[in-house]
């Protein structure tokens, strides 16, 4: 290779470029070539002092003429953002009248000062306020989603984008993505789903799944987040749910966490944590079951809520329902006549009571219903942890006996197998037992015994073990979740206070601007007399 | 490739993010504070790639006019400066098709006419700085993208719709005539 070609691999070099087995025969070449070597020295110093140039090479002065210039082209109406026109030529009515234009801008700062006003009156959330957003902040997961403007033209995205009121999000089978949903939650649109923003506000935010699945994780006051679907809505009471549908509007909810009610036109229903609920078309929320509620009790619910199964569907619901189905039969009870109801609150209430506050009107309202529906939770799981500690207790009980019997087995095992070798036979004997050969395998046996015996403490205390790692990670868990909880007041106290800031500089600008158009209203001088306009007098002829 | 977007735009405060779409949706102090974090960027390279104050001057005002309006068309996807400076280079490659200010293959020695940006640092910084208004207008873009403002060859490419190795040849020969300009 000439020195020309090692000068572009030194470049390369420089460049950050060049293969492994380019830079050592460069480093070779070099260590024999001085005008290389200088070479290199002289384009490594090159570099290295561009990279460090100074940036700033404006003063204050220079960069606020700049602001000047740049801000009188914006604030032409025909430079807007996202239009094309050439701001340079064009002039506008506003321009002529300036009187006009101080109106104007007067009426605008009044309208500010007002709105900030009642922003930050009492009784009203600053920090919302500021948090409350006309676009929510979408994050592709994978693939990339499509954004779908009112008109229906679309825009793929990969990364962080925004979508706001009236559009719509839509993913394929590959793609998935994130929405922030201004300060309030979370929701992730699964692939093969469209999603559209209705409405997002201080006090409401409304979205409408047209198909597909949607994961929502909200953390603020009830009755804020709707989710609308063809067969009904889902009314977020502060939890985290899956909601799926398909094109038809027919879908499916699970509550994973906390509560939602889902509504139609004729129909309420109140889904609890751990909860499935049905939703169709025409006729809106089913009754919500568990998922451990058997398939023969599921049918009859779809045909008492879907099929028009009236008095035979529930009466094959009452008649299958275990203690596990004692939720769903709390949730019927709206929609039943009065003796069914009070079997169902009998036959309930024996399982796990009634609140005191429980009367015949709250039993049917859904919402009224939520106390019983969460005692009803707080006892199965004191329950099931009752029987998760007790059969934790028999499990090593159980085992312990396993392994104390194992080990005298194998003892017993052992002892028997330790048995003495057998000589060979000799020529003579061996015409005796010439069909029975006894080769030794003592040894093998041996180890291969050993190798089963086991340590019963040693698997006690790894047992151990895997339970105190998985109660350290839940203690980090929560940890984590208050931390985060503590950051996130933090910030919300520090962004309000700036807003605050930003006020109170407002103001004392305006009382500025104030003073100073007092100040340059100069009186008005006296007429003088020679200079008043007389009448026209008549001519004389 | 999501990921790759997704790692650029951590650096993406959800401050800037909240501006970009405050500006977008016409707020002109969003804008402003845009571009009081950017303009010092921005001017350094219109001045470095012009070489001419005069010159700085508008291309650094087209460049924030022309990002006010097409801010909606911001893809979240990249760093807000980058995006800056991509409109800086098509704008000043704009100007030199259609203005004739410049020769083509030979930047002159500054005279009174070109009021150089040079400014008061170490001698061997100015040295730098006169050395770099000496090139030829494309080596000297291609410059001081790669060795000044950190793109890649790749992107260099994009932005002065050329081909990589181009670029790459620009920025080897402009190292190599700087060079011998400062010795």
């Amino acid at each position: 290779m000439k020195c020309e070609e090692y000068e572009i691999l030194i470049n390369n070099k420089i460049d950050g470029e060049i293969s492994d087995a380019e830079d050592s025969k460069l480093s070779e070449h070099l260590e024999n070539c001085k005008s290389c070597t200088t070479e290199a020295e002289g384009l490594i110093k090159i570099s290295g002092m561009s990279e460090s140039l100074p940036v700033n090479f404006l003063s204050p002065y220079q960069k606020e003429k700049l602001w000047k210039s740049i801000n009188n082209s914006i604030s032409k109406p025909s430079v807007q953002p996202g239009l094309n026109g050439n701001s340079y030529h064009k002039k506008n009515e506003i321009e002529r009248f300036p009187v006009f234009r101080y109106s104007i801008a007067a009426v605008l700062v009044i309208a500010v000062i007002l709105t900030s006003f009642l922003i930050f009156s009492p009784g009203t959330s600053s920090s919302s306020a500021y948090m409350v957003l006309p676009y929510w902040k979408i994050t592709s997961l994978s693939g990339s989603p499509v954004i779908l403007n009112k008109k229906n033209s679309g825009k793929a995205f990969s990364g962080i984008d925004s979508f706001s009121t009236g559009e719509f999000l839509t993913t394929d089978v590959n793609s998935k993505a994130e929405i922030k949903v201004a300060s309030i939650g979370a929701l992730i649109l699964e692939p093969s789903s469209k999603l559209r923003m209705i409405k997002s506000s201080e006090t409401e935010y409304r979205v409408e799944l047209q198909y597909g699945t949607l994961n929502a994780h909200i953390y603020s006051t009830p009755k804020t987040f709707f989710v609308e679907t063809r067969s009904t809505i889902a009314v977020d009471m502060g939890c985290a749910y899956t909601i799926t549908v398909d094109t038809s509007g027919d879908g499916i909810i699970y509550v994973h966490s906390g509560m939602v009610v889902l509504t139609s036109s004729n129909r309420e229903s109140l889904v609890p944590a751990g909860k499935f609920c049905m939703t169709k078309k025409d006729s809106g929320p089913g009754t919500p079951y568990s998922k451990y509620s058997s398939a023969a009790f599921r049918n009859a619910l779809v045909s008492f809520d879907f099929n028009n199964g009236g008095a035979a569907a529930l009466k094959d619901i009452l008649r299958i329902a275990t203690q596990k189905d004692a939720a769903t039969l709390i949730c019927l009870m709206p929609r039943v006549d009065d003796n069914t109801r009070m079997t169902i609150y009998n036959r309930v209430n024996a399982y796990s009571p009634a609140p005191a506050s429980m009367s015949n009107d709250s039993m049917l309202k859904p919402e009224a219903l939520n106390d019983w529906l969460q005692n009803l939770e707080e006892n199965i799981n004191e329950s099931i942890e009752n029987s998760m500690q007790l059969f934790d207790k028999h499990l090593r009980e159980h085992m312990e006996k396993d392994m104390e019997k194992l080990q005298r087995d194998m003892e017993e095992l052992n002892n028997n197998l330790e048995v003495p070798k057998t000589p060979m036979p000799d020529s003579k004997s061996y015409k005796k037992f010439k069909h029975f050969e006894f080769p030794d395998i003592t040894n093998e046996i041996q180890i291969h015994l050993d190798s089963l015996r086991f340590d019963k403490k040693q698997i006690i205390a790894e047992i151990d073990k895997a339970m105190e790692e998985v109660r350290q990670e839940i203690e980090n868990n929560k940890m984590q979740l208050d931390f985060d909880k503590e950051q996130l007041n933090l910030e919300l106290k520090k962004v309000n206070e700036e807003i605050k800031e930003e006020m109170k500089k407002l103001k004392e600008e305006m009382k500025k601007e104030r003073k100073k158009r007092k100040e340059s209203v100069k009186p008005i001088p006296p007429e003088d007399e020679e200079d008043e306009v007389k009448p026209d007098e008549p001519e004389k002829y | 490739m999501p990921a790759e977007a997704l790692k650029e735009v951590m650096s993406l405060t959800y401050t800037e993010f909240d501006l970009i779409r405050q500006a977008a949706d016409g707020s002109h102090k969003a804008f402003k504070e845009l571009f009081d974090n950017n303009v010092s960027r921005v001017y350094g390279l219109c001045s470095r790639i012009s070489a001419d104050r005069d010159i700085a001057d508008e291309l650094c005002q087209i460049v924030f006019i022309k990002a006010w309006q097409k801010l909606s068309d911001f893809r979240f996807g990249g760093k807000f400066y980058t995006w800056l400076h991509t409109i800086a280079v098509n704008e000043f490659l704009s100007m030199k098709r259609t203005q004739k200010r410049f020769i083509d293959n030979f930047a002159p020695f500054p005279s009174q006419k070109e009021r150089s940006v040079t400014h008061e640092t170490t001698g061997l910084k100015i040295d730098i700085e006169s050395a770099i208004e000496k090139l030829p207008w494309q080596q000297r873009l291609a410059f001081i993208l790669h060795d000044v403002e950190g793109f890649k060859h790749k992107e260099i490419a994009v932005m002065m719709e050329i081909e990589e190795g181009t670029s790459k040849s620009h920025v080897h020969r402009a190292r190599k005539r700087m060079r011998d300009n400062l010795v």
